[in-house]
């Protein structure tokens, strides 16, 4: 087997191993979280029946038939083999399997988050090769402002004065529920640019750096275009833009709770905030399931990313022991 | 030869924007006769780097140049040019060939990507460019083409990046190709190799070639004129016989006398002769090491005596650093036994182990990447003090004083930190960092392969000084045999992971390898 498969195959056996832990955690968690599933499903027993004795024997039926006097282990088993099956369990307001309630909203937020992250790439990228390219100069102090300026703002801040100037002064965004073309250019709009001052100041640093260093000195000692010479360096500094776009696509998926809010735009991060607020377990837990599996999946990606992008990561480390 | 000048400086005045002092480079004129090979000649920091690469355009923006380019007599340029006019110059007229070819190659490039870059950027197109690729990597002498075009500069070997790199540079067919130190990273047969087909792209192509150099024997063998600088300005110009015969400064007789002096014997090396005491110090039996399925280290067997300098050669690639970091304890070994002061590091307890170690001290080439640059150097000597707590706290800093005189730093740098510092006192200061824990046995691996001729000198001379007054035995790595004739009582020749073969003393000096020409390897 080539280096290259190897490193491919153990990427693939961690991955497995990292989502049974964390799904694991995810599962004691929330089965530590104070509150009885079954006391909620029925109410309380003063309200929920009038005959104690039924109540009692209701409790203990549901009790059984959810497992939930089993141990953790077993009934993390149960679940997993429920969720092998793509089986979430059902909402415990909707009735409806948890898997449809979280698959209707999924769209909603895909549409917002995945054209926010090429905003933010195009802008990061962008702004970062200008910045760096023109060092020290003008065009730079300003990408750096803006850059500070953004980052000093809360998120929440920005969206509130984009909605206020777009929605009631402009009249240009119309405030409602729905999920249109129309409505989602400013929320985003809005995650794109909030997201991008990180990455514009990674590209930025990492750029200049490689536009420093001798090989780039090399490419234009003989005479090398600009735009080639701009390239190589770009391939380079590939790693540290994965990584961070990477990081922050899980956050805009993940914590676009408040943007959704803000624009009341009907995603899956407005649905989680509100079955906590409403204690709706099963969701709770299928949401975190979602999450766990988008961040491993991305992290995943990136990592086999790397092995494609970056020769070097075909051979093996040659590790330092420490003496002593 | 005809006397067409390819190029000519005049008035060439370089400034830093931030230093408050007078030019850098001071009035600097000559010109370059076509196929001509011109060497330029200094010490570190005499500003022959400065020159080069005022003559590509590469010098940062806070370096104001002023002066005259002419190129082939025809066309004139005022410095510093403007961008269109460098791009027009680059490449077509002048290149620039780095020391460092595996940094001069972009990691994540494959060398037939680098000449696509190259050749598409002077309007050659996408169907011709790999066969003028090959044509070039088949005239700088390799043979198997397709593999060096699919690798990365990770899996070529300094000497094969450096060839690379100048197949790159002529491949655009300049007029003049400028080498900086692209020689001085090379083991000797590399360096040989690089050298004659340098004469070959002169010879066949009658490309000019500004050979920028600190080893005046390099310059002597291989060029038509040789430019001195000092401090910024051209001290002596002319043949090698001619500096030879009428020199007038003090730089360039020095450097002339060293060589000369290589020649004759080893004065120093008598000094210390004594015979070792018999006494084994360090044994290494039978190491075995392997990487990715290839023997570094193949059964080698050696013994370095107390009171020893053993020096240690051999072509790049062939196990000596490996060697070196097992020894210090910074790499495993595969199988086989290693005894320090008699006993076996692999089966002392951890104490004992951590004890012995820290009589085992190691300085490494790049002196300049091991110094922390935020710390001052006073405490980096004291860092392995404090380490390895072998004194008092309030006495540490008066040993370390006093170990940083030893190796010859002034008082008044002790508060400095590693960017202040030339490269000498970097190791230097290195040294004195190994040498203020007492330690019985010291690994030098390339120490002296980044300075130029006179600092080495003076380096290896504070070595054997070193060597005099401690009770210490020394493992010297080195491609530069002159170095390790210089001080060693033996010289191992390594090759293809084991030592096969000892110079000792007098069969030495009996010119087996004092000739670098003739080298066993």
């Amino acid at each position: 087997m080539s280096l290259r498969n190897k490193s491919i195959v153990s990427k693939l056996v961690e991955t497995g191993v990292t989502l049974l832990l964390a799904t694991l955690v995810l599962f004691i968690i929330i089965n530590l979280a104070p509150g009885d599933p079954i006391r909620i499903l029925l109410g309380t027993p003063e309200v929920a029946s009038v005959n104690n004795q039924v109540y009692q024997e209701k409790y203990q039926e549901l009790r059984e038939a959810y497992h939930l006097d089993d141990s953790i282990l077993v009934q993390y088993v149960a679940w997993m083999k429920n969720v092998l099956r793509f089986n979430l369990g059902d909402s415990f307001y909707t009735n409806q399997p948890v898997i449809i309630e979280l698959g209707k909203r999924m769209p909603a937020t895909l549409l917002l988050t995945i054209p926010a992250i090429i905003i933010q790439l195009t802008l990061g990228i962008g702004l970062g090769i200008i910045s760096a390219l023109k060092h020290n100069k003008t065009i730079d102090n300003l990408i750096r402002l803006f850059c500070v300026f953004l980052s000093s703002l809360p998120g929440f801040a920005i969206s509130l004065m984009l909605l206020y100037l777009f929605a009631v002064r402009l009249k240009l965004y119309e405030i409602s529920h729905t999920v249109s073309l129309m409505r989602l250019y400013l929320p985003t709009i809005t995650l794109g640019i909030i997201s991008s001052p990180a990455l514009i100041r990674v590209v930025r640093s990492n750029m200049l750096e490689e536009l420093g260093k001798q090989y780039t000195a090399f490419a234009i000692a003989r005479g090398v275009k600009k735009r080639a010479v701009i390239r190589g360096a770009l391939k380079n500094i590939m790693l540290p833009i994965m990584t961070l776009a990477a990081h922050s696509s899980v956050n805009l998926i993940g914590g676009s709770v408040i943007i959704e809010s803000i624009f009341s735009w009907p995603g899956i991060g407005k649905y989680a905030l509100d079955s906590i607020l409403l204690r709706d377990y099963p969701v709770v837990q299928g949401y975190g399931f979602l999450m766990i599996c988008i961040v491993i999946a991305i992290n995943l990606l990136v990592e086999l990313g790397y092995i494609f992008i970056d020769p070097r990561l075909k051979r093996p480390e040659r590790k330092i022991r420490w003496g002593g | 030869m005809t006397e067409a000048k390819v190029l000519n400086i005049s008035k060439l005045n370089i400034k830093y924007k931030n230093s408050s002092n007078s030019s850098f480079i001071k009035d600097i004129s000559f010109d370059i006769i076509k196929g001509e090979v011109i060497t330029v000649i200094g010490e570190s920091g005499s500003g022959k780097s400065t020159l080069a690469k005022a003559l590509t355009g590469l010098l940062p923006p806070s370096a104001a140049v002023a002066g005259n380019l002419t190129i082939s007599e025809v066309e004139d340029y005022v410095l510093p040019g403007t961008n269109t006019v460098w791009s027009a110059i680059r490449g077509t007229r002048i290149t620039y060939v780095f020391q460092d070819a595996q940094q001069a190659l972009n990691p994540i490039l494959t060398v037939q990507q680098h000449f696509k870059e190259t050749l598409l950027s002077k309007g050659i197109n996408e169907n011709e460019y790999l066969k003028i690729s090959k044509q070039y990597l088949s005239f700088l002498n390799f043979s198997d083409i397709d593999r060096i075009l699919s690798s990365y500069a990770f899996q070529l070997s300094g000497g094969m990046s450096q060839r690379v790199c100048i197949a790159l540079a002529i491949c655009t067919e300049p007029d003049l190709l400028i080498a900086d130190e692209i020689t001085s990273a090379l083991d000797t047969v590399s360096q040989n190799d690089v050298i004659k087909l340098l004469r070959k792209a002169r010879d066949q192509l009658g490309m000019s070639i500004m050979f920028i150099t600190h080893d005046l024997k390099l310059a002597k063998d291989f060029s038509d004129r040789i430019l001195v600088m000092h401090d910024g300005e051209i001290v002596e110009r002319g043949a090698y016989q001619k500096l030879q015969s009428s020199a007038t400064t003090a730089l360039v007789r020095d450097m002339i006398g060293i060589i000369e002096r290589q020649k004759k014997d080893n004065s120093q090396l008598q000094q210390i002769s004594n015979i070792p005491s018999p006494q084994v110090l360090v044994e290494v039996n039978n190491i075995f090491k392997e990487f990715d399925n290839f023997q570094v280290l193949n059964n080698l067997s050696i013994e370095i005596y107390e009171k020893e300098i053993f020096g240690l050669f051999g072509e790049s690639g062939c196990g000596k650093s490996t060697l070196a970091k097992i020894l210090a304890g910074l790499q495993s070994y595969d199988s086989g036994q290693i005894f320090f002061l008699g006993e076996d590091f692999a089966e002392v307890s951890k104490k004992l182990k951590r004890k012995l170690y820290s009589k085992v001290q190691f300085v490494f080439q790049n002196e300049r990447g091991c110094l922390n640059p935020r710390r001052k150097i006073i405490d980096i000597v004291q860092e392995p003090l404090r380490y390895l707590k072998l004194h008092a706290k309030d006495e540490m800093k008066d040993i370390a004083k006093k170990c940083l005189a030893s190796v010859g730093i002034d008082e008044k740098y002790f508060s400095r930190r590693s960017p202040e510092l030339s490269t000498g006192q970097c190791q230097r200061v290195a040294l004195a960092k190994a040498l203020v824990v007492n330690p019985r046995f010291l690994i030098l691996d390339e120490i002296t392969s980044a300075l130029d001729i006179r600092t080495k000198y003076d380096i290896l001379d504070l070595l054997i000084n070193i060597f005099q007054r401690e009770d210490i035995a020394m493992l010297m790595i080195s491609h530069d045999l002159s170095a390790l004739d210089y001080v060693c009582h033996r010289i191992g020749h390594m090759k293809n992971g084991k030592i096969s073969r000892v110079f000792v003393g007098r069969e030495r000096l009996g010119n087996t390898i004092s000739d670098s020409k003739t080298l066993p390897y």
